[in-house]
């Protein structure tokens, strides 16, 4: 463990201890994605970090390891305290592991117009051992901001990768994390807090991936902290993506809005899994989840569960789930209007996945994301 | 332009037309009248080809052509239109999008160019005040959140845009009231030419009070049991259908 500053060294000599004395936890979270099925990896890897490329300097950046030394932004503070070590063994291993990862400092009052592009690169990855990968984000009291994390990749990877987001004050951010990695076998913990009159728009879009597992732990802390989840799964050969999301409304006055939508072919898997829970002490707070699959091969096949654990009665909460076939009655009207069956089913299944897409303010990315989701329509559903 | 030669037709394994004879020639317009579940939709369906349907024997041709053989937009593109009786909602699918499309696609077929969506929307407002609709409308999603009477214009709207030759009008005469009637019949009247047809699927004869039918057919159990002109229409409303069978 050489080049690891004093404050990582504790925080990963602490983490292996942890590892040693860990108990397993069969809980929901692979209630559907079997924990034995990462058994056969290796998580104690060790190499240097992925490779981050910014499009704008607005959004400060600095290692990780170079942020603790110099506690830049009180980043001591914040790091491994957002996400909760013992959810699960990866986090674990990825606090005992990690050798560097990335800091990303939003300042204070720091208002982008522009979206800032952020491209993790990881390289691939031929031998049995996980990539551990590890960002924390920042964002400063007023700061707002839209942010594209671009995982792009098409070869062999392997990654655990924890990322923490913390959201001071009235910060108002949006994140698209834009993944296409039809080789990638993943698991995603990532962890947010949410301040204050803060607010947090995710948009996780997984097009294809071999074996991801996804976990969200979100913590609304205080007064109209806010938590947007607005996903898309589009998975096909045998893809399996499996999202599971832990919101804690800590206390009154907090919102939470779950929205995501699956397109599944072949012989694909799709798990939303998301658990509210409202507090006792959390009056006046909404908690929404909703889930609406579309499966379109015999073979495909989708768990959904979205549950909403409620301990206070001056709430508004909602739940619901959907999974069904292309609506034929909409597709035979389209086609006697003379459009055929391809075309046809792309206006479905975009008008499908639109008001997810349509959250995006702004025109570019939506553009870009639709034409993405063409692309994955014309190679998977309209390739016979 | 139509021609249906002894035809048996159903859905799911079931007959539900017997033996129907059927002819509609350039300038034509038929009406079919008859009660609940008699096989008006299943013809309306057939010649339009949704899935479901099925012909047992007979024939089915358009311009001489086997209609059978042909997927459902392969004949809109030949000319082909329903103005359904329940058109779908589909959220998520913007009208003007949606209308742009589908005359393209006809426009493809043709092969002639393509509108731009500036040229298109020119032609939609246009058409838009003939139907009675605002232009709120190029806004909204395909018949989502439309009542009844607007559903039906829109309807009546497709078809002023994509100008086919053989329209069936499938029962696009309920759920509308008075006003809507006249305008929806006023928009058939003036579209109806002598190089087109129309076939009108109808309970009731109110319709037919702004419409000038050239012949009014009886379906019965799967069979057309009688033809005749406007007057019959009539009659059926005085002594409904007990006296033909």
């Amino acid at each position: 463990m050489v080049g690891l500053n004093n404050f990582m060294k504790n925080l990963s000599n602490s983490a292996l201890k942890k590892l040693k004395n860990y108990t397993p936890v069969y809980d929901e979270q692979w209630k559907y994605t079997h924990i034995k099925k990462f058994n056969e990896f290796d998580f104690t890897y060790t190499i240097k970090s992925s490779i981050i490329e910014l499009s704008s300097n607005e959004l400060d950046y600095l290692p990780l390891n170079d942020a603790l030394e110099n506690n830049i932004n009180n980043c001591k503070n914040i790091l491994n305290k957002v996400i909760p070590n013992d959810k699960n063994k990866f986090i674990l291993n990825n606090t005992a592991f990690c050798q560097s990862g990335h800091y990303f400092y939003l300042p204070k009052g720091a208002n982008q117009k522009n979206p800032v592009y952020i491209k993790n690169i990881i390289a691939e990855n031929k031998s049995n051992s996980f990539f551990n990968d590890r960002l924390l984000f920042h964002f400063g009291k007023n700061s707002s901001a839209t942010i594209v994390l671009n995982e792009l990749n098409n070869s062999k990877i392997l990654s655990n990768i924890v990322c923490e987001l913390y959201l001071e004050e009235n910060a108002n951010i949006e994140l698209i994390i834009n993944s296409n990695k039809p080789q990638t076998t993943q698991i995603l913990n990532l962890g947010s807090v949410i301040n204050k009159n803060a607010c947090l728009k995710i948009f996780p879009i997984d097009i294809s991936g071999k074996l991801i597992k996804n976990n969200y732990f979100v913590n609304l802390n205080n007064s109209n902290s806010q938590f947007y989840y607005y996903g898309i799964n589009l998975l096909n050969d045998s893809n399996s993506i499996d999202n599971y999301i832990e919101i804690n409304h800590n206390t009154k006055h907090t919102i939470s809005n779950l929205n995501q939508k699956n397109i599944l072919t072949d012989k694909s898997k799709g798990i939303f899994y998301s658990k509210s829970t409202i507090k006792n002490n959390s009056y006046n707070s909404e908690a929404h989840q909703n889930n609406n699959n579309l499966i379109l091969s015999e073979n495909a096949l989708v768990h959904s569960n979205p549950q909403l654990m409620i301990y206070n009665d001056d709430v508004q909460c909602s739940h619901g789930s959907t999974t069904g076939k292309i609506d034929n009655d909409a597709l035979f009207y389209l086609r006697s209007r003379g459009i055929n069956l391809k075309e046809a089913k792309q206006i479905l299944l975009n008008a499908f996945l639109n008001d997810i897409i349509d959250n995006i303010n702004n025109d570019d990315i939506n553009l870009d994301l639709k034409e993405k989701i063409n692309l994955w329509v014309n190679k998977h559903v309209n390739k016979k | 332009m139509l021609k249906i030669k002894n035809l048996h037709a159903g859905i799911n394994k079931k007959i539900i037309l017997k033996d129907i004879n059927l002819e509609i020639n350039k300038g034509e317009f038929h009406v079919i009248m008859g009660r609940n579940g008699t096989g008006k939709s299943t013809l309306s369906n057939l010649i339009t080809g949704k899935d479901e349907y099925y012909k047992e024997k007979g024939e089915l041709l358009y311009n001489n052509e086997n209609l059978i053989d042909m997927l459902p937009e392969e004949r809109a593109n030949k000319g082909i239109f329903m103005s359904f009786q329940y058109p779908v909602s589909i959220p998520g699918v913007n009208t003007m999008h949606f209308l742009r499309t589908a005359v393209n696609s006809m426009r493809k077929s043709q092969e002639k160019s393509e509108y731009d969506p500036a040229e298109f929307i020119k032609i939609f407002k246009e058409k838009l005040s003939v139907v009675g609709l605002d232009e709120s409308f190029a806004k909204r999603a395909v018949n989502d959140g439309f009542s009844g009477g607007e559903k039906k214009r829109f309807e009546i709207l497709q078809m002023l845009l994509i100008n086919p030759k053989l329209i069936i009008l499938d029962e696009t005469d309920s759920g509308l009231d008075i006003d809507a009637l006249k305008i929806v019949s006023k928009g058939i009247n003036n579209f109806k030419n002598s190089s087109n047809a129309f076939l009108l699927i109808t309970h009731y004869n109110r319709i037919l009070e702004y419409l000038e039918p050239d012949y009014v057919h009886v379906l019965l159990n799967g069979k057309i049991v009688k033809t005749g002109d406007k007057s019959l229409a009539i009659k059926l409303e005085e002594q409904g259908y007990g006296w033909l069978e």
